[in-house]
């Protein structure tokens, strides 16, 4: 019968509130939330080297071409074309005529412009022109125009387009050459001087917000995107939707990401998820920002921050539902140990802690916990059949030795032959309290601390030495055979001489006279093998359990002297050592005592 | 023989005590530890009969105090703890011998006779022993009786060495088992008596006195019949 079968207590289920107040669920659960902070943070981290490990490569990558893309915007020639004025003509027309080194100074401007004007107008002519020709001037009086638009305007008071008709037709011819040599010093200078410097933030809007057919393909790039912010700060164009800038790069890199990704109405507007765009200071204070957009870097960029919201989120939940799980198994072992601890204090010996089942840590304690309360279970049930065995075995004695003092009281004339008597009933009794008290401590184990190493040869050599003329005596015959060498063991000798004495005892006693008694130690490979027969009548097999049992007598030995409890102790030393013990019948009794190999 | 009994149980001090003035002693008796110490070091005895557990005072540390201080009055200890730890801790404490209760009393009394026997022989360098016509000779390791070798088997030999040395006083079965073969068991069988049965073959049969004597219920004795000595005793 297995023990969980045997267990009587039956355990109630471990409610959710007792898990929750325990220490183990709070430990483990702190435990949990630390662990998760730490990863939080190191997430945070992550995110941000992350997004620089990725995005500054490709911004590197990128700055070439930016640079390209600038300088292309740069040295784009005005005059290439002479069928349209374009925009971007315009724009880049407006450029020629300032020149940084003496135009930076803005009273210089006027008053230069005011001579250029004055001289235009001061020869104007309307003679007839060819068509090209018309549209050059157009050109450069619209330059003119947009140059001095600040100015003139607030001279004269009239809107550009009318002033720009009147100029077209007063124009002379004989200025255009002029006028050109004029362009084409600039065009040189303006080569070396670059964009940025020369660009207002509003013209730049006017003018990439109108050329954006040939400036996108001047840009050849598909996913760029730029910011282009006046002077004060407001935004005069983007592409760049919702976005916010962040502050993962200080270096010269801006970095934006858009916060709501979807498409955008209007396809000029990039869906850009990450920016990386350098900054260009312009001439009057406005800042235009340009540079790549990453789509798909952006998308595992992106990915993080929402990886560890959502795991920050979750990751309090997780830990609480694990460390309920964890705990429950720990509190549940505990309860069920306190339980099973209160039920044994209680007195009750037959109580068992309910096994998991699952061969884990607390699996295997349970089942070492409930192994130890078997034991004790069978320490108890011995106990109780030895006092049971005691107070039979010693009343029947003691009333013997009552009746015989009484007899003696009533018979003082007997007193002579009667002490004697008595004196042999106590003298049996105290054998008897000795030998019991003597198994009681082998039993116990106890007798374990005084084990050494001793030889099981010089041993038993020794109890054939002391028993040898006893068999002589009884008429036996006596063989013995031991091994050469010593046989090493770990034990009490004491113990063994006493075991060995009791089997002798046995054999003396019931070997009849003629007989022979044979006794042999042989080692081999797998131990060694005491061996005691005699040419007795043996043991009867129904009685060959119970032989060991305290009291026990064979029930035609009733009358034996002896305590019957020679075989008792021997079975306990036995067991003690570790060495079997077994009975047989063969021509007579047959006792073999198989001892471990030593080491 | 002067006895001072130290045990803290009425009963057993005084059926004890009153054996052995039966047999001839002078007994004193006290039952806590202090007491008894101050009383052992400031009387002289011959033989002390300590109890192991006592109120006050332990046996062990009364024995250790004396012996500390000079003292070396024999010492038998008397316990009920038997384990051989136990009487280890006795004999290094100075004990000379260890009695585990219940003990039978002839046991006490031999021991204790015994105890101050050794004493006695102690202070003197002996190389001979003999009793009537038997003599023993350590040295030659020879047995004569009535001038005639006996010739002895070596435990035969010591047998008689001991009983010799304990001449005129009763040792137990126990006692031989003990000294003799150095064996601390109980045999149910009396394997002793076997072997003082064949050393008295060797050593009384064929002269008039039997030297070696059965004393029932207690041991046996070495003595010349004709002398008279402690301990009452019939001839086996």
């Amino acid at each position: 019968m297995s023990l969980e079968i045997q267990a009587l207590e039956t355990q109630a289920s471990l409610s959710r509130v007792r898990v929750f107040r325990s220490s183990t669920f709070r430990r483990t659960f702190l435990g949990f939330v630390l662990v998760w902070a730490i990863c939080g943070g190191a997430l945070f981290m992550l995110e941000r080297s992350a997004t620089r490990a990725v995005l500054l490569p490709l911004a590197k990558e990128a700055e070439g071409r930016i640079e390209d893309l600038l300088e292309e915007i740069a040295h784009q020639d005005p005059l290439d074309s002479e069928a349209e004025i374009s925009e971007a003509e315009i724009f880049l027309g407006m450029m020629e005529l300032k020149i940084p080194s003496q135009l930076e100074d803005e009273e210089y401007l006027e008053a230069y412009i005011e001579g250029l004007f004055q001289a235009l107008v001061g020869e104007s002519s309307a003679e007839g022109e060819e068509e090209g020709e018309e549209e050059r001037h157009q050109a450069i009086l619209i330059r003119l125009a947009i140059l001095g638009e600040r100015d003139l305007r607030g001279l004269e008071g009239l809107p550009i387009a009318d002033y720009a008709e009147l100029m077209f037709e007063e124009i002379p011819r004989k200025y255009h050459d002029a006028l050109d040599d004029r362009i084409g010093e600039f065009e040189d200078r303006w080569e070396d001087v670059g964009l940025a410097r020369n660009l207002t933030g509003p013209d730049m809007a006017r003018v990439l917000g109108q050329a954006r057919g040939d400036l996108s393909e001047l840009l050849e790039e598909e996913d760029f995107c730029f910011e282009l912010r006046g002077p004060t700060g407001e935004i005069l164009l983007t592409n760049l939707g919702e976005s916010t800038p962040s502050t993962i790069f200080d270096t010269e890199y801006v970095h934006f990401r858009t916060t709501t990704p979807e498409a955008f109405e209007d396809d000029w507007e990039i869906s850009a998820r990450h920016c990386l765009v350098k900054e260009l200071r312009l001439g009057d204070g406005s800042l235009l920002r340009c540079g790549p957009s990453f789509d798909h870097a952006g998308q595992v960029l992106l990915m993080i921050p929402r990886i560890r919201n959502a795991a920050l989120g979750s990751g309090l939940l997780v830990s609480l539902i694990l460390s309920f799980l964890l705990a429950r198994i720990t509190v549940r072992f505990l309860v069920d140990l306190s339980r099973a601890s209160a039920s044994l204090q209680g007195g009750d010996v037959k109580t068992r802690i309910r096994r998991p089942g699952d061969r884990g840590d607390f699996d295997r304690a349970v089942s070492e916990i409930n192994a130890m309360l078997e034991q004790l279970d069978g320490s108890v049930s011995t106990l109780t059949q030895v006092t049971d065995n005691i107070a039979h075995d010693l009343r029947t004695p003691l009333t013997r030795l009552q009746g015989q003092l009484d007899l003696l009281k009533r018979h003082p004339e007997s007193a002579e032959t009667m002490i004697e008597a008595v004196q042999d009933e106590v003298n049996q009794l105290l054998a008897t309290f000795n030998a019991l008290l003597r198994i009681a401590q082998v039993e116990s184990a106890q007798r374990r601390r005084s084990f050494r190493t001793i030889d099981l040869v010089q041993i038993v050599d020794d109890m054939v030495e002391l028993y040898a003329p006893v068999f002589a005596e009884q008429g036996l015959s006596f063989d013995f055979r031991l091994p050469e060498g010593p046989v090493r063991f770990f034990g009490d000798s004491n113990l063994w001489m006493q075991a060995l004495s009791n089997l002798l005892d046995n054999a003396l006693k019931y070997t009849p006279g003629g007989g022979r008694v044979n006794l042999s130690l042989m080692s081999s490979e797998a131990g060694t093998l005491f061996e005691l027969r005699d040419t007795g009548p043996g043991i009867p097999e129904t009685e060959m359990e119970k032989v060991f049992q305290r009291f026990y007598r064979l029930q035609k030995h009733r009358r034996e002297r002896g305590t019957g409890l020679g075989l008792t102790l021997v079975a306990a030393i036995c067991k003690l050592h570790g060495a079997p013990i077994e009975l047989a019948n063969d021509g007579g009794l047959v006792v073999h005592i198989r001892f471990p190999k030593f080491g | 023989m002067r006895i001072f009994l130290i045990e803290d149980d009425s009963d057993v001090s005084s059926y004890v005590s009153n054996g052995l003035r039966e047999a001839g002693h002078t007994v004193d008796t006290c039952g806590d530890g202090k007491m008894a110490l101050v009383q052992a070091a400031t009387e002289d005895y011959d033989v002390l009969l300590v109890d192991r557990m006592l109120p006050g005072l332990d046996g062990l540390a009364i024995v250790k105090t004396l012996r500390g201080s000079g003292n070396t009055t024999p010492v038998l200890f008397l316990t009920a703890l038997g384990d051989v730890d136990r009487r280890v801790e006795g004999f290094e404490a100075g004990g000379d011998d260890y009695l585990i209760k219940p003990f039978a009393f002839s046991e006490l009394l031999a021991r204790a006779e015994a105890l101050h026997r050794r004493r006695g022989a102690q202070e003197t360098v002996t190389t001979q022993l003999q009793v009537a016509d038997l003599s023993l000779d350590l040295l030659g390791r020879e047995v004569r009786r009535a001038g005639r070798k006996i010739e002895l088997q070596p435990r035969e030999f010591q047998l008689l060495e001991y009983l010799l040395r304990n001449a005129g006083q009763v040792v137990t079965r126990t006692m031989l088992l003990e000294k003799v073969w150095d064996y601390h068991f109980d045999p149910q069988t009396n394997v002793i008596d076997v072997h003082i049965s064949r050393l008295r073959q060797k050593v009384d049969k064929g002269h008039d006195q039997p030297l070696i004597h059965t004393v029932r219920g207690a041991g046996y004795v070495l003595r010349d019949p004709g002398l008279r000595d402690s301990g009452v005793s019939e001839p086996g």
